[in-house]
């Protein structure tokens, strides 16, 4: 009975910090349930680690881990959150017009088609500073994976299709 | 959270509502600050449920003390003027995410529920040593970093 009070109290921050993490025109007020995504997935660990591991409690450490990357990924989102206000002058998601066309010169390769007109969704992409870098780096590692994996021989469509990405 | 009878259903009544409105405040009021300060209270009520654990200290000292603090420092630095607008425009969007979470939370509880969780209790309880009770939580915590956890290069 105690389990699943806890597990369902986990199950409710989780989906309501998902339906905050989507809908949330704040940027800030995103972060901040992807805090509480966080935490209910640690409230699960420690739960099934004083259940079922109540001598060697490594559910417990593994959420000391979780807590650190959370502290870290706390610590990086409102930096960018603040560069990008900086840029903008506001952090409303929804009305984001970073990737129109001829607006700013600081986003390259723009790609904008429209797809679903009540929705208002679109089809946007475009490199800038920040993701310049794992661009370059997943060009890079499919090279060497891709030159790696040339003696493959059995399924090698399927290994192919699997290394697309 | 292996405390004894009535003031264990009192403390998970109490933290568990306090858990309920903290999250309906984060995402629901309009104001961030407050919004910040409610997160602020999920997680002290968060930190009280893992109360035997070495995991509340942490939780308290690093969530509380450090991120909540991170995060009231980024809603100071955007600008005020513009969060007291009319916001609360409820859109398609909108409805069609409420649909799934609630699908998703009602699926969560279905599952939780039917699992027989005291019969995986009972098969588990025969592989505990009995020699781990000499050694202090932070010691297990401890030898477990530096054992189990330790990522060996060769």
């Amino acid at each position: 009975m105690m389990l699943e009070h806890v597990l369902v109290l986990s199950a409710y921050l989780f989906s309501i910090g998902i339906y905050g993490l989507i809908t949330s025109r704040n940027m800030v007020r995103a972060l901040m349930c992807l805090e509480l995504i966080l935490n209910a997935v640690n409230i699960n660990f420690v739960t099934f680690s004083d259940f079922f591991d109540n001598r060697q409690l490594k559910g417990d450490i593994f959420s000391i881990f979780v807590i650190a990357i959370a502290a870290a990924e706390a610590a990086i989102g409102p930096a960018i959150v603040s560069a990008i206000y900086r840029n903008r002058k506001s952090t409303r998601i929804n009305q984001s017009n970073l990737l129109n066309k001829y607006d700013d010169p600081l986003i390259q390769l723009v790609e904008d088609y429209k797809w679903i007109n009540f929705f208002d969704f679109d089809w946007r992409l475009g490199i800038d500073g920040l993701s310049i870098g794992p661009i370059l780096l997943t060009g890079f590692i499919t090279t060497l994976a891709t030159l790696a994996a040339w003696p493959v021989t059995r399924d090698s469509r399927l290994f192919h299709f699997l290394i697309r990405n | 959270m292996d405390l004894p009878g009535p003031i264990h259903d009192f403390l998970l009544v109490f933290l568990g509502s306090g858990l309920i409105l903290g999250g309906l405040g984060v995402v629901l009021l309009t104001n961030p600050i407050y919004s910040a300060f409610s997160l602020g209270l999920v997680f002290v009520c968060i930190s009280l449920f893992y109360i035997p654990h070495f995991v509340a200290a942490a939780q308290l000292l690093i969530y509380v003390g450090a991120i909540n603090v991170l995060i009231i420092f980024a809603v100071m630095f955007m600008n005020g003027s513009e969060y007291y607008n009319d916001f609360n425009l409820w859109t398609v969007g909108d409805g069609v995410t409420s649909v799934v979470c609630t699908s998703i939370f009602a699926s969560l509880i279905t599952t939780i529920l039917d699992t027989s969780w005291y019969g995986i209790i009972w098969t588990t309880r025969s592989n505990q040593i009995i020699e781990q009770d000499l050694i202090s939580n932070s010691q297990q915590i401890g030898i477990h970093l530096s054992t189990d956890f330790f990522f060996h290069l060769n």
